[in-house]
């Protein structure tokens, strides 16, 4: 996986600034823009190719909170997203729980059970922000592994038809 | 994504859903899951004393090819011994209902439930 803050030139961090962000986007994309390879050589050209096609990978990957959250862990603790993947049988307990809950409700519940998600995902995503500002890299893998069955959970709620 | 005939089988007429008692001596449990999707996936055996497995049960929480995947090996499992079901591949998964590439996980997930399930029903002998 190539480091999308390094490809940017920003600083590992989740508070990022989005309007940096969107900044450095814009400079490296014209930078590297194949519409202005003409007269270089092939190779150069295959480069810039190369070198748009990370920009837009990173920018992409930056710019959501989870897949930024998942990029600063793995910096601080390299391999820390496949190592901690294992999630104890307890917790994958309550994530079926939650899956039977929201396979199982009615039309009139979901509004509720909606609301309550959210909610979990949200504060999973405050525990990982403060995991990460502190440092705790393998211990924002952990949280990421558990919020995904949560954010799951609330896909499924919204659009039940998915397969 | 086109699903094999034999996935949208299992996915539409899945075998042996349900439960066992988990906290039956006989009986053992596996819960894994796949973070990278949010699938989670239940399997329980029960075992006599002779260690063959008689019934087995799964639970799954996913995409077609992982409630395929289960369903395909509570079959397997159901009057194996269980040293014959630890040896079940998630290649010999992925080869009977033809999974695609993107979708070998879910076989993966298969495969580590019935080790855990194995090793929770030693665990309680």
């Amino acid at each position: 996986m190539t480091d999308a803050f390094a490809v940017l030139g920003l600083d590992p961090a989740m508070n990022l600034c989005p309007v940096e962000l969107e900044t450095r986007y814009l400079e490296l994309s014209r930078e590297f823009h194949p519409d202005f390879a003409s007269g270089e050589s092939a190779d150069t050209q295959a480069e810039r190719i190369r070198r748009s096609a990370d920009v837009n990978d990173a920018y992409r990957a930056l710019r959501n909170p989870w897949v930024r959250a998942e990029r600063v862990a793995e910096v601080l603790d390299p391999g820390c997203m496949e190592r901690t993947k294992a999630l104890p049988p307890m917790f994958l307990m309550e994530a079926m729980e939650l899956a039977e809950e929201v396979a199982g409700r009615s039309d009139d519940a979901r509004p509720a059970l909606h609301a309550k998600i959210e909610a979990d995902v949200n504060d999973y995503l405050a525990r990982i922000t403060q995991a990460l500002e502190e440092s705790r890299g393998a211990d924002a893998a952990v949280l990421l592994h558990e919020s995904r069955y949560f954010r799951k959970a609330l896909h499924d709620l919204d659009d039940p038809e998915d397969f | 994504m086109a699903y094999s005939d034999k996935v949208l089988d299992h996915y539409n007429n899945p075998r042996n859903v349900g439960a066992l008692d988990k906290d039956a001596k006989q009986v053992g449990t596996g819960i894994v899951g796949a973070p990278e999707c949010g699938d989670v996936m239940k399997l329980q055996i029960q075992v006599d004393d002779s260690g063959k497995i008689t019934d087995a049960k799964f639970k799954t929480y996913g995409c077609g090819s992982a409630i395929a995947s289960s369903s395909l090996a509570t079959e397997w499992l159901k009057g194996t011994t269980i040293d014959e079901a630890a040896q079940i591949k998630n290649t010999q998964i992925v080869e009977e209902l033809s999974l695609p590439p993107v979708k070998i996980h879910c076989s993966v997930l298969a495969e580590d439930a019935i080790k855990a399930a194995i090793d929770d029903y030693k665990s309680k002998q």
